[in-house]
């Protein structure tokens, strides 16, 4: 089986994984997602179209088969993650789940039952990242703060961690806030995608807690965040780029009519923060809009 | 001559005997300190680091107390093990597996095993709770097996060494 199919399946219980194998090798290699859902046939997302493959319905069980598999059976190490609706597995892939969820105080505690998985396969695009966007986020010594606007599954996630990939390697002291353990998916301290010789990374940690650690720990030049989703990021943002740290950072927006519209991105853009700003397209082209 | 090497071998043999009946005694009371250390060693970890299960069963595999590695490298190979089986009944195979091997008794496994109930499946502070329960009732067992050795060990140990000598003096 491909590597990252591989790797991302790992959770599921047996008998299903044993169904990718359906697959053939370039299917494996642009599946996209893995989809779980309770009374329908185990669907994979290649090229943006769901596909069902062949074999008996998913159950309640092989839900929370794979739910204790990708937690490790071990709610306590994900719990902050699985208020949010997620778990990160090994290699970066992120689990999405749907249910009944236990509410306390207008807070979700946990999930009381699973009605559907999705497990999104994370692949590192190396050169993702054009020469051409490279230059025009450095001239000389000069690092430019730039955010990147796009909506979900546009590839966000894989342009910043190559951007933060080639500008290690070109000995830019780098930090990354990763949140979601998107970026660099540490494992046991060992990240598991490419991120360049002068990368330091803060794992699972809230992005505005990690930015002001990193400022003051890691003196970086470039600090990069991955979606900005609340004035806490804002603020981190702004007081890291008060330091002189670039900031390289992304927000969900169709373009920057959609960005402006937002109340929270209309009080990130008064910062002036960002002196670039750059939208990637549906043919996930780059393109700079202000 | 040869009498002198029977009267040697009669008392020694019977010391043995009682002497290893009070390092049973003695062994079940040091097996349990031990298991009470771990979940000491698992509570910390789950307070201080919220650290996964099986990275927790994998650091007391490595422990140097040959009772805590034996139980947890039992219960990590399972745990590595590609199957269906949940955790729950892996805890607990290991412990009924290994358990009586290392001289716990079939209350003190039933302790240990109740905790399957919990381990994984809730927040860290349900869980601790949990924990603290089971330390609480590991503890009521200590005291017990300590009490034992203290009364029965000697006393084992006592009849041993006089029964050898009443054979001897049968004998002659």
């Amino acid at each position: 089986m491909e590597e990252k199919l591989e790797q991302a399946s790992a959770c599921l219980p047996p008998g299903l994984r044993q169904r990718l194998v359906q697959l053939s090798m370039l299917e494996q290699k642009q599946c996209e997602e893995i989809r779980l859902r309770v009374g329908q046939p185990l669907q994979v997302t290649i090229q943006g179209r769901e596909h069902a493959l062949e074999g008996s319905k998913i159950t309640s069980e092989d839900l929370t088969g794979t739910f204790g598999r990708a937690t490790e059976y071990s709610v306590h190490t994900y719990s902050d993650s699985l208020r949010q609706g997620f778990v990160t597995l090994q290699g970066g892939h992120r689990i999405g789940i749907c249910g009944q969820t236990a509410v306390q105080e207008g807070n979700v505690l946990s999930f009381r039952c699973i009605s559907s998985l999705n497990i999104r396969i994370a692949r590192q695009v190396k050169g993702a990242a054009p020469p051409e966007l490279l230059l025009q986020l450095q001239q000389a010594d000069h690092l430019y703060s730039s955010l990147f606007l796009s909506p979900p599954g546009r590839g966000k996630t894989t342009l910043l961690r190559d951007i933060a990939r080639q500008m290690s390697e070109h000995s830019i002291r780098t930090a990354l806030a990763d949140e979601r353990s998107e970026l660099a998916a540490l494992h046991h301290g060992m990240p598991q995608f490419d991120i360049g010789q002068h990368c330091d990374v803060l794992d699972g940690c809230p992005k505005a807690d990690a930015a002001m650690m990193l400022v003051k720990t890691m003196s970086p030049q470039l600090l990069v965040l991955d979606e900005i989703t609340s004035d806490a990021d804002i603020h981190a943002a702004e007081y890291a780029s008060h330091c002189g740290v670039a900031v390289l950072a992304s927000a969900h927006a169709w373009n920057l009519d959609d960005f402006q519209l937002r109340p929270l991105y209309q009080r990130l853009l008064e910062r002036k923060i960002f002196s670039r700003i750059f939208c990637i397209e549906a043919d996930r082209h780059v393109t700079r809009i202000s | 001559m040869l009498k002198m090497i029977g009267i040697v071998l009669i008392i020694g043999s019977f010391t043995g005997i009682g002497v290893s009946q009070r390092q049973q005694f003695r062994g079940h009371v040091v097996v349990l300190g031990d298991m009470l250390s771990a979940l000491d060693i698992i509570s910390s970890e789950l307070s201080f680091h919220l650290t996964s299960i099986p990275d927790i069963v994998g650091k007391l595999a490595q422990d140097k107390r040959h009772a805590v590695a034996k139980v947890f490298s039992n219960m990590h190979e399972m745990i590595q093990k590609d199957d269906n089986l949940s955790l729950a009944f892996k805890w607990m195979k290991a412990f009924r597996d290994c358990g009586q091997e290392i001289g716990l008794d079939a209350e003190d496994i039933g302790i240990l095993c109740d905790l399957s109930e919990f381990i994984g499946k809730y927040d860290a502070q349900a869980q601790q709770k949990s924990i603290d329960y089971a330390k609480s009732r590991l503890s009521r067992q200590l005291e017990i097996a300590s009490a034992e050795m203290k009364s029965k060990g000697t006393v084992y140990r006592t009849c041993c060494v006089a029964a050898g000598i009443l054979l001897v003096l049968v004998l002659i």
